[in-house]
């Protein structure tokens, strides 16, 4: 079996796992929900709210979300004492961390789709189909790494004490260059940032390969018996 | 008795001794050539003709090198990493450790000479604006977290093999946010060295080279210290205990 179908394999059986009983995905996408409701009310009084608020609040929302989604990347093998058993398979190291960014990305792409879609009902869409378009690639290729740095971050922290605050100390400074091409890109979407979409964009897919090879080439090493 | 430091493998070479006696006379002089000889900028002329001096300009003699010596300790932290993890050997680990550390000592007094020059350039402590201090808060932060990853750990391979990671994953980083912030500019600095050429004379380039070379000297000096009490300690010397000779290379 190679690599990728192994990473498959892997994805698959996440997805299925919390398809089947989605604690993990349900809590995540209540809290997204609760957060654009918040914000709504919050934002509510006193005129309209700027661009650059919006795009930001939206950001912020998004990033948590993912935190929250991405750091129980290890969280079921942890539980059930699985992780050496995983680490000891028939497989390479790559290919299982492979799989758990897969499965995080599946799950983020699901998530953000829903939170997307209501944000974009609560405070109104792109002028354009083009924003529209523009938002849709950013966020897909922030999601990409949002998965593959919350995969690693997950991993480094998975024998830590306390790793439920070590995730967000590690995970929020390296997707600050993400967010900040994504809020860009959304700003651009809708028409109020003179910024080259193709550039941000660009960029954004340089950095999910960035941290795609960091951590397909790091888990290895991290994963010691 | 074990010996301070394990056999090296490395030629690159710069005695403690040699770092210490730079660092202590290039970083005064620095001081001193900023003051008496480094001219002061000017910002242009008032409504009424007269030059306007920009005295504040001078924390430039300071705050750069500074930051150059963080970077230069966060390399050393990155570079000692991957040794550990191509040869697993201990002291790298600690290398690696005190590189981070020095680096956030000298990247808190950064982001102090930063904010200094902002409240007399701008009037605010903090400019959002300003690139480069942005990309070196996204650093100190990300680094900040590398004692929290570090600490949370069990001592022994997996914490050494989870720090090293960490601690490479900064050298990504630099060169990503600098370029996101670099792609979504909507942001000003004051520029003192454009791709047009510098606006530095020659006695401002002087001033500026001491610094660089006193701060990079006090950087690998304290790097060598720290590394070697955290060796000492590690191998159960006593503080006052002769260890045999110790040389330390960080680059």
């Amino acid at each position: 079996m190679n690599g990728l179908r192994i990473a498959w394999t892997i994805a698959m059986h996440d997805v299925s796992r919390e398809l089947r009983r989605p604690v993990a995905v349900s809590a995540v996408l209540l809290f997204g929900v609760s957060s654009l409701v918040v914000l709504r009310l919050a934002l509510a009084g006193g005129g309209k709210p700027g661009d650059a608020v919006l795009a930001g609040a939206l950001w912020v929302v998004l990033v948590f979300a993912a935190l929250l989604g991405t750091a129980r990347a290890w969280a079921t093998e942890r539980e059930d004492g699985a992780f050496d058993a995983l680490l000891s398979a028939p497989a390479s190291r790559s290919a299982v961390h492979l799989g758990k960014v897969l499965s995080a990305l599946i799950l983020t792409l699901a998530l953000h789709a829903v939170l997307v879609t209501m944000y974009l009902g609560l405070f109104g869409a792109p002028p354009s189909l083009g924003g529209v378009a523009t938002l849709a690639a950013a966020v897909a290729l922030a999601d990409v790494g949002f998965a593959v740095v919350g995969v690693l971050v997950a991993g480094l922290g998975l024998r830590a004490r306390g790793r439920d605050l070590l995730g967000p100390a590690m995970f929020l400074p390296l997707v600050i260059p993400l967010v900040i091409a994504a809020v860009t890109c959304s700003l651009a979407a809708w028409d109020t940032a003179d910024a080259s979409v193709p550039q941000l964009l660009l960029f954004l897919a340089l950095y999910d390969l960035t941290f795609l090879v960091a951590g397909l080439a790091a888990f290895p090493e991290l994963a010691v018996e | 008795m074990q010996p301070v430091f394990a056999p090296r493998t490395s030629r690159a070479r710069i005695s403690p001794r040699l770092a210490a006696i730079l660092a202590l006379v290039l970083v005064p002089a620095c001081v001193l050539l900023t003051f008496l000889w480094a001219p002061t900028a000017t910002i242009g002329l008032t409504g009424s003709g007269e030059t306007q001096w920009d005295f504040a300009q001078k924390i430039f003699y300071i705050h750069v090198p500074i930051a150059f010596a963080a970077y230069l300790c966060f390399a050393a932290g990155a570079w000692n990493g991957l040794l550990y993890l191509l040869k697993e050997r201990d002291d790298y680990d600690i290398r690696s450790y005190s590189g981070v550390h020095s680096g956030m000592v000298f990247g808190t007094l950064v982001l102090m000479t930063g904010s200094i020059w902002a409240k007399a350039a701008w009037g605010v402590w903090w400019q959002w604006g300003d690139r480069q201090l942005l990309v070196f808060l996204t650093l100190y932060l990300f680094y900040g977290a590398y004692f929290i990853l570090r600490f949370s750990l069990e001592p022994g391979r997996a914490r050494n093999r989870a720090s090293a990671i960490y601690a490479i994953l900064g050298v990504a980083l630099v060169p990503l946010s600098f370029l996101a912030i670099r792609i979504a500019d909507t942001l000003i600095h004051p520029i003192v060295l454009t791709s047009d050429g510098d606006r530095l004379t020659g006695p401002m380039w002087g001033t500026f080279a001491v610094g660089v070379a006193g701060f990079a000297a006090l950087a690998i000096w304290m790097l060598q210290l720290e590394t070697t009490a955290k060796l000492r300690a590690m191998r159960g010397y006593g503080a006052d205990e002769e260890a045999p000779a110790v040389e330390a290379s960080h680059a």
